[in-house]
C-alpha cells in the first residue's frame, strides 16, 4: 500500500506502443496488455510518441479491447494524436474505444470509476 | 513529372518498407504536380505500406519470397501506385469490410486502401499479383462505401 492508501497493484499500467505500431511491434503490444489486464490491472495506452500506426496495430488494438472486456477490465487510449486520430475515424474504431486527450484525464476517469 | 513513371524493385522482407515509405514521401513532397497536402499525403503513404505489407505477406507463400516491384505513374488528373508481387494474390471481393462492433483484428489493411484511393484493382497474370491504386486530383463522385475526403 501507498502512503496515499491505495492499493498501488489497482492501478492502471501506462504502456506505451512505441513509435511505429506495426508488425511486430503489434504483436508484441498484445502479449504486453494482455499480461496486464490478466494481472486484473486496467491499461491506459500512451500514443505520445507514437508517429506511425498500420492496420497491424490498429489489428493488436482491437485484440486488446476484445482481452480486456473478457476480463472486466477498461482499455482507455490517450494523447493519440492528430492523424492517428484520423485513422481511428477512418476505420470508424473511435466508436468503440475510450479516448481520452492526455493521460492525467485517463487516470482520473479510471480512478473515479473504480 | 507527368506521364513519367518512377519503378522501383524490393525484397518482399517487411524491414524494406519503410525505405519505401520515405523515398515516397520525398517524392510527393517535390513533385509540384500533386496537389496534395501534408494530410493526404500522409493516408497516401499509409495506404502505399497497406498494400507493400500485403504484397509481403502473400509473397512469403512462395519459396523464395522473390521481389516486389512498386511502380509510381503521375498523370495529368492522378497519381497511380501499381505494387507486384509473386505470391498468389487474392480476390478483393472475397474480403469484407471489418465492421468495428464484432472487433475484427483483419480486414483494415485493403479498408484503408479503398477509402484513401479512388480506383482499387487486383489482376493476376504470369508475372504475378498486381494491386493498381489510383487516386484522382479532382474528387469523383460520391460512391456508397468509396474515399473519405
Amino acid at each position: 500500500m501507498n502512503p496515499e492508501g491505495c492499493d498501488a497493484s489497482s492501478e492502471p499500467v501506462v504502456i506505451s506502443p512505441g513509435s511505429r505500431l506495426i508488425g511486430d511491434r503489434a504483436s508484441g503490444l498484445k502479449n504486453e496488455i494482455r499480461t496486464a489486464l490478466l494481472a486484473g490491472r486496467d491499461v491506459i495506452l500512451d500514443f505520445e510518441e507514437v508517429s506511425f500506426v498500420d492496420s497491424s496495430g490498429l489489428g493488436a488494438l482491437v485484440v486488446a479491447l476484445r482481452s480486456a472486456n473478457q476480463n472486466r477490465r477498461r482499455l482507455t487510449l490517450c494523447t493519440v494524436p492528430e492523424h492517428v486520430l484520423a485513422l481511428l475515424h477512418l476505420t470508424r474504431l473511435h466508436r468503440i474505444f475510450e479516448i481520452q486527450p492526455d493521460l492525467d484525464t485517463a487516470r482520473l476517469l479510471l480512478d473515479a470509476v473504480r | 513529372m507527368i506521364g513519367r513513371e518512377v519503378r522501383i524493385s524490393i525484397p518482399a522482407r517487411n524491414g524494406c518498407i519503410g525505405a519505401v515509405r520515405s523515398f515516397f514521401r520525398v517524392f510527393v513532397d517535390n513533385c509540384p504536380e500533386l496537389p496534395f497536402d501534408g494530410r493526404e499525403a500522409k493516408r497516401l503513404e499509409l495506404a502505399l505500406h497497406e498494400s507493400l505489407a500485403n504484397a509481403v505477406r502473400h509473397a512469403k507463400t512462395r519459396r523464395p519470397a522473390g521481389e516486389i516491384q512498386l511502380e509510381i505513374r503521375v498523370d495529368a488528373d492522378r497519381l497511380t501506385l501499381r505494387v507486384r508481387d509473386e505470391g498468389e494474390g487474392f480476390d478483393l471481393n472475397e474480403v469484407p469490410e471489418p465492421e468495428p462492433e464484432a472487433l475484427p483484428e483483419r480486414g483494415f489493411g485493403l479498408y484503408i486502401i479503398r477509402k484513401t484511393m479512388d480506383l482499387v484493382d487486383a489482376e493476376r497474370n504470369e508475372g504475378g499479383f498486381v494491386l493498381s491504386m489510383t487516386r484522382l486530383f479532382e474528387p469523383a463522385a460520391p460512391l456508397s462505401g468509396g474515399r473519405e475526403t
